[in-house]
């Protein structure tokens, strides 16, 4: 493989970031409210101690997992205005190009989501630096795994229309069957179920015992294993995808 | 002088579905020529160029471009070859500096370099000064000339221009036009998709006419001109529609090899044009139609077209069916 165009279709996609300041600007706005007003009258209702970080953390592990979805946005547009023919026509390998998106998709969420990661630190603080390193890592296994998925879902549409449809059902149910706002122990048996092997539980798992809240209701190890099967096998996918379905248009 | 094969299209077909977009074409271009591909919109030019871009897998056939293989090579197809596509291919929200210049690393321009290229063909282009404007913000005919630009800063071994001057005002064509040349002068072999006959007439070495898939006719433009029986062009506006026995008599002079009509105006492909004319005038005027104006001319690529597909390049695009 060749690096440089490694490099280069990386880049890309991190520099797509920067067309978008208002839409960063706004998704940050939406956090910063989400935690102050939302994350603090919840937390009161609740009266459950220490609830309030335990959201702060779950609301930065769903906010990554939108931003890193936008890859997906991006493909089908980027289809709709013929760009996919163009990258398909350039001296860069289908496998570079693949593992770029992929990996480009993944690092420019978490890019995206830097201030509301510094402030849920600041929030928060860090009682373990090298444990809060681990939760990072972990938090670009899942960006990368989510990106996967959204160059998976995209690539077997081949529609915009289909991609926001399919992409807002699985926003719903992936966010809220995980434990990114409520601990696996109020759930109820059919949802804990789907919870123990959803990516975001594993992620917000891995990141509050970063942040030196953990619920301990999962093995960190077994975190690990979930969060790195669910990236390789996304990315993987995502790739083999992209490279059968992207040639040949018939995009709607 | 030796032609060397540089791209040779064995069997090439395409289907999308039930459709036949393009044909088992056969087809060889040779080193540092332009190519002309000239056909109606739908007639399967685009289609056979992203085959040889490997943007989309053939059907049946293949084609060998510089000794590599396109379905078993594509890796190496692309290393030599580049295209700028019909429709500009620019995201929305980039910029033709941001696009340029990442196109020209990706071509194997180095930073400083990259940037270097990119704004000597900008300038070329006239689009130095709308280089920081959003590729939403460019008009139609600017988007165009960031797409070719691309080819430009690329200079590959096979430049492909599909349509190139679309939507460009008449002193861009020439500049344009111009910038194959010398692409064509430093030793690219140029294909050029256009459904322009003049531009196709000009620039071309050689023209293959596509139809409904198929290449119908194949050389020179001249050569193909003269392809055509009897040397001469007439056309007749006439006030209202040539009844079929008119036809025939016009068809039995002689001199005439055939007559076409359409647009209220009858052709007549012959021989000694000057001396038919005002028996051709006075059948005419006998049978009660009146002739509004006479035009005698040399052929165009137009009446190649209408010869070899039994309609104008006109009638034609009124007939086709638009895949990609």
């Amino acid at each position: 493989m060749d690096l440089r165009q490694l490099y280069l279709v990386i880049e890309r996609d991190i520099r797509m970031i920067s067309q978008y300041k208002m839409f960063l600007i706004l998704r940050w706005l939406w956090y910063f409210i989400q935690v102050a007003v939302f994350g603090l009258a919840i937390s009161l209702l609740v009266g459950f101690e220490g609830y309030f970080s335990y959201y702060a953390a779950g609301i930065y592990v769903a906010t990554l997992y939108s931003s890193a979805m936008f890859v997906a946005y991006d493909i089908a547009e980027e289809a709709e205005h013929g760009v996919i023919d163009y990258l398909l026509s350039l001296p860069i390998q289908r496998r570079t190009l693949e593992i770029g998106r992929a990996i480009g998709g993944g690092l420019r969420s978490i890019l995206a989501t830097v201030p509301p990661l510094i402030f849920t630190l600041l929030l928060i603080g860090v009682k373990d630096p090298y444990v809060l390193i681990n939760a990072v890592i972990s938090l670009f296994l899942l960006s990368f795994g989510v990106a996967g998925l959204g160059i998976t879902i995209v690539s077997m549409l081949k529609s915009s229309d289909k991609t926001d449809i399919l992409l807002g059902a699985i926003d719903a149910f992936i966010i809220r069957l995980s434990t990114v706002f409520y601990p696996k122990a109020f759930m109820p048996a059919a949802y804990s179920a789907v919870a123990v092997v959803n990516p975001l539980t594993h992620a917000a798992e891995l990141f509050r015992l970063g942040l030196g809240i953990p619920s301990g209701e999962f093995d960190p190890i077994f975190s690990t294993v979930m969060l790195l099967a669910f990236a390789l096998s996304m990315t993987s996918f995502g790739v083999y995808l992209y490279e059968k379905r992207m040639e040949g248009g018939g995009w709607s | 002088m030796t032609q060397e094969t540089m791209i040779k299209i064995s069997g090439l077909t395409k289907y999308y579905g039930n459709y036949l977009a393009v044909d088992h074409i056969d087809l060889d271009i040779y080193e540092g020529e332009i190519f002309g591909l000239l056909g109606p919109n739908g007639a399967g030019k685009t289609t056979t160029l992203l085959m040889l871009t490997t943007v989309i897998k053939p059907t049946e056939g293949s084609a060998i471009i510089m000794g590599y293989d396109i379905r078993r090579e594509p890796e190496k197809v692309r290393e030599i070859i580049g295209m700028a596509f019909q429709e500009p291919k620019l995201y929305w929200v980039n910029t033709p500096w941001e696009i340029l210049v990442w196109h020209a690393k990706v071509c194997g321009y180095k930073g400083k370099e990259a940037k270097e290229i990119v704004r000597e063909v900008l300038d070329k282009l006239d689009m130095w000064d709308a280089r920081n404007k959003r590729a939403f913000q460019l008009s139609g005919g600017m988007k165009k000339r960031v797409e070719i630009a691309k080819l430009f800063i690329q200079r590959p071994k096979v430049a492909i221009f599909d349509e190139p001057t679309s939507q460009i005002d008449v002193s861009g064509k020439h500049k344009i036009w111009g910038m194959i040349r010398e692409l064509r002068s430093e030793g690219s072999t140029i294909i050029l998709a256009t459904n322009e006959l003049y531009e196709a007439d000009i620039l071309s070495d050689r023209v293959g006419i596509i139809h409904k898939g198929k290449i119908a006719a194949l050389g020179s433009p001249s050569a193909l001109k003269d392809m055509i029986p009897g040397g001469d062009v007439l056309e007749i506006k006439v006030d209202r529609l040539v009844p079929e026995e008119i036809r025939s008599e016009l068809e039995a002079i002689p001199e005439v090899s055939r007559v076409s009509e359409s647009d209220g105006t009858i052709r007549l492909y012959l021989n000694r044009a000057e001396e038919i004319l005002p028996s051709v005038v006075q059948l005419l005027v006998s049978k009660e139609i009146r002739v509004r104006s006479v035009n005698m001319r040399e052929p165009t690529l137009n009446d190649v077209f209408l010869h070899f597909t039994g309609m104008t390049i006109t009638e034609a695009e009124g007939r086709g069916d638009e895949w990609i």
